[in-house]
Order: structure tokens, then C-alpha cells, then sequence
């Protein structure tokens, strides 16, 4: 208990705060009485650590967490925010700690209070047509009192500026949001980062000592960008970072950025991972993204669409449903490149020869005849693909028929490393 | 269950971002100092790469018949 009270009189955070902090360790030894602590805050706020614990070995221990444990760990981190008003960047490692503690204490009085509805029990009270608030969105309020505390820091002292700590908080909200399904939030908290990123250290110099924080902020900037933005670019650039940081020996993390990785690099740079490199290094993300692979080099619109429907819920989830459905342009692609390659020499293609091939690749039925309606899409869907560059030509409407570049109907899409910058 | 559908179910499994179960590492640890497969691991030719597997073939064949 002594080390703890000289932590907060000399300013440093070490194990046995770290220790202290936790709802689960023991109560801490020393001479020290709480009375004899004479700032009120540090002692309500020890107080409060003091009964946590004893909640949590009170009552925790084989019935699950209860609200009691939420609300004293509510109160041990509002304290904490309270005494962080006047320090300098040491106390963001304790208040990252606690607000890390409390996220967990909800997200499992979440889940608990989940399989309890699901089997009956504790059916919530309806407050006219709202539902009883989440533990996750009430800890989140005292998470942002610490992103805020940080955030505001007015230290002229650069180096004991709470800022260097805003990145902790900003991961701690983006993964609470990302759980809550709250896009708005994720959107609001970006742009109040993006709004002060003059004032602020950079991730990389905040986190150089936490790559663990620094890739998962980069993870959730690729999320951000590639996912709710559709700014693949910006995206493909976050996922690359965090793969690249990331410590190279596969795991969950790692699968769950080349989730995202794979997909922009497609859409962004018009790459694609080698499959025998992606199996043996990531097989699980080589699993889904096979099939996208083959339908890319082979022009399959049909097996792209079942593919695209097997996977629709997976893909949601993982917010790639989009990036997913506008990758189908590229296998549209394809299989237009394909149909010229057999088409053989001439620059005019009759637009009835195109809708044939992508009736062909959509359905895999043989094709008698071409609709008009058919003809009428086909034409919509190549002045789409002209208008992008991916085609070198112009459509004659009168004559239904498309008129490409005798040297270059099809310019080469995917950037060169040179071009994209080492991937 | 197919292949598939079980490498879904754990990737899924990971829904949330998990925490890293360590802080940090060094340098020579990370994918772009620890390995090659960064250099390796991007394609840039699937508008070029030929693919000679049953639907291209059916594609062909078919467009033989709409060819005029």
C-alpha cells in the first residue's frame, strides 16, 4: 500500500499500482491507513479499489460478476479521471488500466445478462420503447472522460503532456463502438482525431513502446476507412501498416487483418495474394478468399455470386460485404478481357457477342439468344467500366456495338510496386 | 461441414479485434523485418494469367457460336 501512495506523491506507475488496480488480487499489504491519506480524492479513490476487490472475492467468485462490481468499477475510474485533472502523462497507464478492467467487467455482465434473456430469466423492463442501456454504453461515457482528460491536456511540457495517451482510449472506444455496432461514434471519435492531429504525438512516436496498441489502432483505421468509408486507398494503407507491424507469427490478430487486407489490396492496387503463400502463411483467410481468387483470374460471375451469397452473413459481420460486391467489377473484367482474347482481331465487337459471354459467366447456361433488355444492361455496364479507364474505347448505341483500342483495350490496372510503394 | 464453412466459423470465432497477449515486440519479430512474404505475398497479373479450367473452356465454346 505504501508503493501505491508514492506512486501518485512521485508520479510513476510500476506493477505493484498495476496490482492494486485489479479487481482480482489480493488486498495489499503495508502500514499505511486509509485515514492517514490527506488528499480526499486518492482516498475516496483507494477506498473504492479496496471495495472492489472485496466485492469481487465476496461475490464474484462462483456466481459471475455482479452489478455492484460494474458500478465500484465505474467509480474506481471516474475517481481516477478526477485525480487525473492536475497530473502529468504517468497516470494514463493506471487510467488505461482501470477503464481496460471496466470494459471487461461489462462486456461480461453483458454476455451474462444475454443468456440469461435467452433462457427466460431477467427479461428486461421496457422504458417506453427503449431497452435498458448495456453495461458497454455506460462504461464507455467514463472511457471518453478519460479520452477527453487526455485529448485537453494544456501541459506546455510536451513530454509529460496526457496526450501521449490518446491513443489507449481511442482504441479502448473504437473497440467498445465496434461491439455496439455504433458507426456514428466510430465516425465522430475519427474525425475529432483527425480534427486535432496537429496537436497531437503521432501513433507511432505514442505507441513506439506498445506495438500490440499501435497495430490495433492501425486495425481499426483500416476498418474505418475500408469498411464504413469505402476509401479503399486510405484503407488498404492502415491494413498494410498493421500487418507489416504486426509480430509475423500468425494468431487470431493476424487473420483478422489480412481479412481485411486481401480485399483492399484488390480493390486499392488491383493485387492479389498468391495462394500457395496466403495458405501456407494465413490458411484459415486462404479458405474464404479461394474462390474470390479463381473467379479474379477466370472471369466466373456465377461462382463469384454463390460465393457472395454463401458468405453474405460472414460478410456482414465482418463489415466486407461492400468491398466484396465491388470487387465483382473486376471479374466482370475479366471475363470481358476473355471474351475479346477469343474474339480474336478487330477493334468493333458486337455488344450481342459481349452479353453473350457475361450471360455465359453469370448463368453457366448455354446462351440461344440475347434479349434486348440484355443488350440494354450490357451496354450500361460497359460505359461504366469505360468511364473508369478499365476499357479503352467507346460504345456505338446505334450500331450496338463496342469499339476498343487497338493497342491497349484493357490497360494493366494493378499498380506496380514502384507505383503503390513497397506492399 | 465443409472446409470452408469451418474456416468461417473461427474466423468468425475472432469477430472482436483480440488483445494482443503481450505489449510489444521487437522489430526483427515483425512481418516486414521477420519475413519475406511481404515481397512475395502480392500478384499483379490476374487481368494477364491465363486459366485453362473447365468454365474458361465452356466460355470459349460457347462464344465460338455467337462469334457472327
Amino acid at each position: 500500500m505504501d508503493t501505491v501512495i508514492q506512486c501518485f506523491e512521485h508520479r510513476f506507475s510500476c506493477d505493484i499500482l498495476r496490482n492494486f488496480i485489479r479487481y482480482d488480487t489480493a488486498y495489499p499489504s503495508g502500514t499505511m491507513l486509509l485515514r492517514e491519506v490527506k488528499n480526499e480524492k486518492l482516498r475516496q479513490f483507494f477506498q473504492y479499489t479496496l471495495e472492489l476487490k472485496q466485492e469481487f472475492s465476496t461475490n464474484c467468485m462462483s456466481n459471475g460478476l455482479t452489478v455492484e462490481l460494474f458500478d465500484l468499477g465505474n467509480e474506481q475510474l471516474k475517481l481516477l479521471n478526477r485525480l487525473a485533472d492536475g497530473e502529468t502523462a504517468w497516470i494514463t497507464d493506471p487510467m488505461y488500466l482501470c477503464a481496460k478492467q471496466l470494459l471487461g467487467i461489462s462486456k461480461l455482465l453483458d454476455k451474462q445478462n444475454a443468456s440469461l434473456r435467452s433462457a427466460g430469466f431477467n427479461k428486461q423492463k421496457a422504458k417506453g420503447d427503449l431497452e435498458d442501456e448495456k453495461f458497454l454504453e455506460k462504461c464507455v461515457r467514463t472511457i471518453h472522460t478519460s479520452f477527453k482528460l487526455c485529448l485537453n491536456d494544456r501541459n506546455p511540457n510536451a513530454c509529460e503532456n496526457k496526450k501521449w495517451g490518446v491513443y489507449l482510449f481511442t482504441n479502448l472506444e473504437l473497440k467498445i463502438y465496434k461491439m455496439l455496432y455504433n458507426r456514428d461514434m466510430v465516425r465522430n471519435l475519427v474525425k475529432v482525431m483527425d480534427s486535432r492531429v496537429s496537436e497531437l504525438p503521432t501513433p507511432e512516436n505514442a505507441l513506439q513502446l506498445n506495438k500490440a496498441q499501435l497495430v490495433t489502432y492501425y486495425y481499426y483505421m483500416a476498418e474505418y476507412y475500408g469498411c464504413h468509408e469505402i476509401d479503399f486507398e486510405r484503407g488498404y494503407e492502415f491494413a498494410r501498416k498493421a500487418w507489416l507491424s504486426s509480430r509475423g507469427k500468425g494468431g487470431s490478430q493476424e487473420n483478422t487483418i489480412m481479412l481485411l487486407l486481401v480485399p483492399f489490396a484488390m480493390l486499392a492496387r488491383k493485387w492479389y495474394p498468391d495462394l500457395q503463400i496466403l495458405r501456407a502463411k494465413y490458411p484459415l483467410v486462404a479458405g474464404v478468399y479461394e474462390p474470390v481468387i479463381k473467379c479474379l483470374q477466370n472471369g466466373d460471375l456465377f461462382t463469384f455470386g454463390k460465393w457472395l451469397d454463401l458468405n453474405e452473413s460472414f460478410l456482414l459481420r465482418q463489415n466486407l460485404f461492400v468491398a466484396m460486391v465491388m470487387i465483382r467489377e473486376l471479374v466482370l473484367l475479366k471475363v470481358l478481357k476473355l471474351s475479346f482474347q477469343f474474339f480474336g482481331s478487330g477493334p468493333i465487337v458486337s455488344l450481342k457477342y459481349v452479353a453473350a459471354a457475361v450471360t455465359k459467366s453469370e448463368s453457366h447456361q448455354g446462351v440461344k439468344q440475347v434479349p434486348e433488355e440484355k443488350l440494354d444492361s450490357t451496354e450500361c455496364m460497359l460505359a461504366n467500366l469505360i468511364s473508369k479507364n478499365y476499357i479503352k474505347g467507346y460504345l456505338s448505341h446505334s450500331n450496338r456495338a463496342l469499339v476498343v483500342s487497338k493497342t491497349n483495350a484493357f490497360p494493366k490496372l494493378a499498380a506496380t510496386h514502384a507505383q503503390g510503394g513497397c506492399p | 461441414m465443409s472446409l470452408e464453412k469451418e474456416h468461417k466459423k473461427t474466423l468468425e470465432e475472432d469477430d472482436e479485434f483480440e488483445d494482443f497477449p503481450v505489449d510489444t515486440w521487437p522489430d526483427s519479430e515483425t512481418v516486414k523485418e521477420a519475413s519475406n512474404v511481404q515481397s512475395n505475398l502480392w500478384k499483379e497479373d490476374w487481368d494477364d494469367v491465363e486459366v485453362d479450367d473447365d468454365f474458361t473452356k465452356e466460355l470459349r465454346s460457347e462464344l465460338e457460336k455467337h462469334k457472327q
